[in-house]
């Protein structure tokens, strides 16, 4: 339980160090390389839905902070997304690195929909036309976490 | 009554609790607009250090590897003529401005005097990383004397924007002039066409509110400020108009490229005194 807690913090941690790095290195890579998305996914598929959920909420508020918007924005579509995922993939065969990938892909899709359609909502303005460069974040998500997956389970072969 | 151990052991009651409270957490901020709540200013002083700490020591670990490639004495020497002549361009741009003023001599000197005071130089710790035409982070707070709605520099005086909530003791938001949510009084140099400058979120900037039937107005004109709005002095350059539209409505369509470019913005300049440049 304490090694889990570790284990989540130092992830979320690592998530905003790197999301507040690749924003300094070059602004759009954040728009690609989702890392609170890619955590989130992570937890879920690792350690479970509610894991997934809280996970979710932590990193939303982490990255609403970066992003100097609306709090709960991205909380609300990762919550989702998180619990979603942990659930889903207990339920769905999701254990080769290509089922996987595509799970999170349709996920990180939808994580991505959600927060467009509240993002939307209250400034009344779709980020989905001004910046394409979102359209491939689902994939890089599913990408990266699912071979961050796989990297996980080879050190940790319980999961 | 269910215990929290027996709630937090249902899941999906759970899940819902947390999906309720980012419901909450938005409904409460969306109607307070541009005001900030508690709730951000924490997050916001939690947050900044951690970018600060993240952006610093990737500049370290640069700086590090520049030294080690340059022979440390260069790059040490042209930091400090970078920083020479980040304080000279503004401190020339504020002259320029005082003598199209047709200050007085005495005048000029003693105004100048207090430029150095009323210029703070800043570092960028961070962009809004869900649009980052729309804000940016500076590593300078009301510890230095900054507070809501001061213009805001690059290194060669070109306006970027205006300081903006949340104003913390050491980091402070910046809202570019490329926000959809900011509006600057600006004027045409050439034929001293006014208009409210606002951006497109795209990297560009908008002049609303000048007429069809308007005859000012020419691509190619430059755009600067006009201090009609009481937070931009007057004559610091914005950008230059790229394409005009009359087509659609009453109004022209006036699209202005701005002259600062995001990806070069390091150092900027807090212009902290604007009274001085608008007396």
């Amino acid at each position: 339980m304490v090694r889990k807690g570790f284990v989540l913090v130092l992830g979320l941690i690592l998530a905003v160090a790197l999301y507040a790095l690749l924003g300094w290195l070059e602004p759009s890579l954040v728009l690609l390389f989702n890392t609170f998305s890619i955590l989130v996914m992570v937890t879920a598929i690792v350690y479970g839905e509610l894991d997934g959920a809280i996970m979710g909420t932590c990193a939303g508020l982490a990255q609403d902070a970066l992003s100097y918007a609306v709090f709960g924005l991205a909380g609300l579509s990762l919550t989702i997304s998180g619990f979603l995922a942990g659930w889903l993939s207990r339920k769905l065969d999701v254990h080769t690195f290509y089922k996987r990938t595509v799970f999170i892909f349709i996920l990180s899709l939808g994580q991505l929909i959600i927060w467009a359609f509240f993002y939307f909502l209250i400034f009344r303005k779709s980020l989905l036309y001004s910046q394409p460069l979102l359209y491939l974040q689902p994939l890089a998500t599913a990408l990266l976490a699912s071979v961050l997956i796989k990297l996980f389970r080879k050190v940790n072969p319980i999961f | 009554m269910m215990s929290p151990t027996r709630l937090f052991k249902n899941k999906f009651l759970t899940a819902g609790l947390l999906v309720f409270f980012h419901l909450l957490l938005i409904s409460y901020q969306v109607p307070l607009g541009s005001k900030t709540t508690l709730l951000e200013k924490i997050l916001f002083s939690l947050m900044a250090p951690v970018e600060k700490a993240v952006v610093n020591s990737g500049r370290a670990l640069a700086g590090a590897w520049s030294n080690l490639k340059d022979l440390s004495r260069v790059a040490e020497k042209n930091q400090k003529l970078e920083k020479e002549i980040f304080f000279l361009s503004q401190e020339n741009k504020l002259l320029q401005e005082k003598l199209r003023l047709s200050l007085k001599q005495a005048d000029l000197e003693a105004s100048l005097k207090q430029v150095a005071e009323a210029v703070v130089p800043a570092r960028v710790i961070g962009f809004d990383t869900s649009n980052f035409f729309r804000s940016l982070i500076i590593n300078r707070g009301s510890a230095d004397g900054l507070a809501k709605n001061l213009p805001v520099c690059d290194r060669a005086g070109n306006l970027i924007g205006r300081t903006a909530e949340p104003v913390g003791a050491h980091e402070t938001r910046v809202l570019l002039i490329t926000s959809e949510e900011s509006g600057v009084a600006v004027v045409t140099v050439g034929d001293r066409m006014p208009g409210i400058l606002s951006g497109d979120g795209q990297g560009r900037c908008l002049v609303k509110y000048v007429m069809s039937s308007s005859p000012a107005g020419l691509e190619g004109d430059e755009v600067i400020t006009s201090g009609f709005d009481r937070v931009f002095p007057p004559g610091l350059k914005v950008g230059r108009i790229i394409q005009i539209s009359t087509r659609e409505g009453i109004f022209k369509k006036i699209i202005v490229k701005p002259y600062f470019d995001i990806r070069e913005l390091e150092l900027v300049a807090v212009l902290k005194n604007t009274d001085l440049i608008l007396r």
